[in-house]
């Protein structure tokens, strides 16, 4: 967000409002408090894990070693270069270029695909593995304290399937999006709303450094 | 387009430390390498919320509500960990400093060398 959308003489703000700029402030305002609570949604998660992490270090250490970090790296620098191109996208409406949002809006949606689709390998190896203690599924850890580590992948599919129900959603409004601007009625408006998707988008992005961090780089 | 070029420094910024924190678990072991990839992801953290989501011009207001997000976050596991530091859990949560028997794990044995049911949280 750092150009704001472009503002037309025949832009007006909404009626609860005094102009654009009020109404831009108000809409990221209402956004930032939405990403805090998910940060709490999250932020819970990740605490829980801590202690769990603290209490078995060990364990947990081990246990990382059996996600693939090679996938998962790739993963992490492409939902970055996402985040480069829906950056890319807020700017290009801000210019007035249709095409070129519409293109940057196409890639991040292609490689926000990509990323669920890699995920999605690296559960079914784990699957496979039979590492997924969920659902029932058989658990059979190789190393010491099975009990232990099925903690460890708890917290794994918990973070990860939160983390892909979010980015999947992304994926929804990012589309609506892509709707939007192919119409290009009002982009003054739009470029407020691609700029909220971009918070949002980049939300994911933050999250997902942090569950890369703890689930794969924590490793023995 | 205006001001593409910091995205892209940043994002380039992004990945090399990125590769950085990765080649850091292969090399580094241990507490310091722990330590040193979370010390690389909260850099890529700060990268994202500066330059994609805006905070480096943002207003102070908006600065204000997102710090504040992470200083929930950041009282919240301080207080818990403290707590849970403090009470020892983790191998034998209960044991007693005075006991002389350990296990590998620094837990008190009984006679007969098992670790006491009592120590074990159970």
């Amino acid at each position: 967000m750092t150009t704001t959308p472009s503002t037309t003489s025949k832009a007006a703000p909404d009626e609860q409002f005094d102009d654009l700029t009020q109404q831009r402030q108000a809409d990221l305002m209402g956004m930032w408090i939405f990403l805090a609570t998910e940060l709490m949604l999250f932020g819970g998660i990740f605490t829980a894990f801590t202690v769990y992490r603290f209490a078995y270090p060990e364990v947990f250490a081990e246990a990382a070693t059996h996600l693939d970090l090679k996938l998962g790296t790739f993963n992490t620098a492409l939902l970055v270069t996402s985040s480069l191109f829906m950056a890319l996208a807020e700017r290009a409406v801000n210019a007035g270029q249709r095409r070129k949002t519409l293109a940057f809006l196409f890639v991040t949606i292609g490689i926000g695909v990509v990323f669920l689709g890699i995920k999605g390998y690296e559960w079914h190896h784990e699957y496979t593995e039979k590492l997924m203690p969920i659902l029932g599924l058989a658990f059979e850890y190789p190393g010491a304290h099975p009990d232990r580590a099925e903690m460890f992948f708890n917290f794994y599919y918990v973070l990860t399937g939160l983390h892909a129900v979010h980015m999947s959603l992304g994926l929804v409004t990012l589309s609506v999006m892509v709707v939007f601007t192919w119409r290009w009625r009002d982009p003054s408006r739009l470029g407020r709303q691609i700029q909220i998707n971009g918070l949002y988008w980049a939300f994911v992005d933050v999250v997902w450094v942090f569950i890369f961090t703890t689930q794969y780089l924590l490793r023995a | 387009m205006r001001d593409v070029k910091a995205p892209v420094l940043a994002w380039g910024a992004y990945l090399i430390v990125l590769g950085g924190s990765v080649a850091a678990t292969k090399l580094v072991s241990g507490l310091m390498g722990h330590l040193f990839s979370l010390l690389c992801a909260s850099i890529m953290a700060s990268l994202i919320l500066s330059f994609f989501m805006g905070l480096r011009v943002a207003n102070n207001l908006l600065r204000v509500f997102a710090l504040a997000g992470v200083m929930w976050l950041a009282i919240m596991l301080t207080l818990t960990m403290v707590d849970y530091v403090m009470r020892d859990i983790g191998e034998c949560p209960n044991a007693q400093a005075d006991d002389v028997a350990r296990n590998a794990q620094g837990c008190p044995l009984d006679s007969a060398g098992n670790v006491r049911a009592s120590d074990t949280g159970a």
